[in-house]
């Protein structure tokens, strides 16, 4: 079960956020609901500090991701200083290889290769490209572990 | 043996212009050339070869001349020189080179080639092929 | 360990990249450029600013694709850096493998040689005796390599030092890196 799909870019800005709600087809108005809340920044900070623990304790140490007792966090940050995160239950797996995808393969063909979308986001922009909204729902409710 | 070689654009202007050992009648070539032109657009249309040889004589020179794809004339003005085919051959080469000026995105059609380089090799290509 | 740069860049270039006949690339090129000189009525010197910014505006984007294909991370030094620009970036991108040259002893600037430049085949610069002096042709190069670093917190002044379109015996970029960008972090951290 995947609850949510979060995007922050280098300037610690929430630009993208999707909520998958449980047992419902996910309607299009939970999309960038959350990305001034508290729960975005509490979420980013989370990330931030422990992947800068992580990376203190050993050089080279990349934070994949994290579990509580009722989710799991998966982690993706690209040496351009994005980070891809996604919130799922505690029982799922490895979700490295849908974050690659959602990088390689759909964030870079609809956001940077379109030349009319901005890549540098300013306070407050949010991507409200359809091809990508579309693509990363169907990219994440086709993976394994969506349900 | 001498030459004069000139690229003529498609509004009847000249291009480039190479002469060679031509010292008596060196004033008259640019006209004699054009003259030709007259009989090379006539011809053109009538076949699909682009290499015309032999059109047409002034003393005893000849002018032979070729028409690229672009409507670009090369009209060659000689006396005694080695062969046609050598001529053919020298066209072709010359028509790579054109070529070449044409790819210059600072090179507008129908513009004079200055460049210092084309000229050059344009002569290198005619001691090649007429020793000259 | 050293990495084995160069074979990456090749393995990227053959399988990982999708290729665009190369005149074709030259000849669109070179028409962008003859219309700035065009439209800014041969200010040279602004027509290499507009190439450098179209450059910057490339290198942003440029750099994700980069990094989606090649997995790499932020480099260790400027020197892997320098490294990685030449035998994968350049390979990548542009098919051609720029030689390191010039680096200097406190490791913060570089010169790229490039051998063949796909931007300027069979350009030759107009004949009034500015362009030669003022104009870099491939000055978007400029810009795209300042503008990737920047996204990985690198920043570097990159210029063309010499051209062969100039009549140079070399075309060379010099790259000096000023300062390592820090991370941003949210207000209140820290």
């Amino acid at each position: 079960m995947i609850y949510s799909f979060w995007i922050f870019d280098r300037h610690c800005n929430c630009i993208y956020n999707r909520d998958f709600a449980q047992h419902k087809p996910a309607s299009k108005d939970t999309v960038n609901r959350n990305n001034d809340k508290d729960e975005a920044k509490l979420l980013f900070g989370a990330i931030f500090s422990m992947s800068r623990l992580s990376s203190k304790l050993s050089d080279g140490n990349v934070l994949q991701s994290f579990r509580t007792g009722k989710y799991k966090a998966h982690l993706k940050e690209t040496a351009t200083g994005l980070r891809f995160i996604l919130i799922s239950d505690s029982n799922v797996g490895d979700l490295s290889g849908l974050l690659n995808q959602l990088y390689s393969d759909l964030y870079l063909n609809t956001i940077v290769k379109n030349g009319l979308s901005p890549v540098d986001f300013k306070e407050g922009m949010v991507i409200k490209n359809m091809s990508f909204i579309n693509g990363a729902d169907e990219l994440i409710t086709q993976n394994g572990d969506f349900i | 043996m001498s030459l004069y070689l000139a690229l003529i654009g498609t509004r009847d202007n000249p291009l480039y212009e190479m002469e060679i050992k031509m010292d008596p009648i060196r004033d008259f070539c640019p006209f004699i050339v054009h003259s030709a032109l007259d009989i090379i657009e006539d011809l053109q249309w009538k076949t699909n070869q682009l290499y015309f040889k032999n059109i047409d004589n002034y003393d005893n020179y000849s002018i032979s001349g070729y028409v690229t794809p672009g409507n670009i004339k090369f009209m060659i003005l000689y006396q005694n020189l080695r062969s046609d085919e050598a001529i053919r051959q020298f066209f072709g080469e010359l028509n790579d080179l054109y070529v070449k000026t044409l790819l210059s995105p600072f090179y507008t059609i129908n513009e004079a080639i200055r460049s210092k380089a084309f000229d050059q090799k344009v002569r290198m290509l005619s001691r090649k092929y007429f020793n000259l | 360990m050293s990495k084995p740069y160069k074979l990456i860049g090749e393995d990227v270039y053959k399988n990982r990249t999708e290729k665009i006949n190369s005149e074709l690339f030259t000849l669109t090129y070179g028409s962008v450029v003859a219309q700035l000189c065009r439209d800014y009525n041969n200010d040279y010197k602004k027509v290499n600013e507009q190439l450098e910014s179209m450059g910057y505006n490339i290198g942003i984007r440029l750099i994700e694709e980069f990094l989606a294909k090649t997995n790499f991370g932020r480099c260790i030094n400027f020197k892997e850096t320098a490294e990685i620009i030449s035998k994968v970036g350049f390979k990548m991108f542009l098919n051609t493998t720029p030689t390191v040259d010039n680096f200097s002893a406190d490791g913060k600037q570089f010169n790229l040689i490039l051998e063949d430049n796909p931007l300027a085949e069979f350009v030759e610069l107009p004949d009034d005796n500015k362009a030669v002096k003022e104009l870099w042709y491939s000055n978007v190069l400029v810009g795209v390599l300042k503008g990737a670093l920047q996204m990985v917190q690198l920043d570097v002044d990159v210029s063309f030092v010499k051209d062969i379109l100039r009549g140079d015996p070399s075309t060379e970029i010099k790259l000096r890196l000023n300062k390592i960008l820090k991370d941003e972090i949210p207000a209140g951290e820290d």
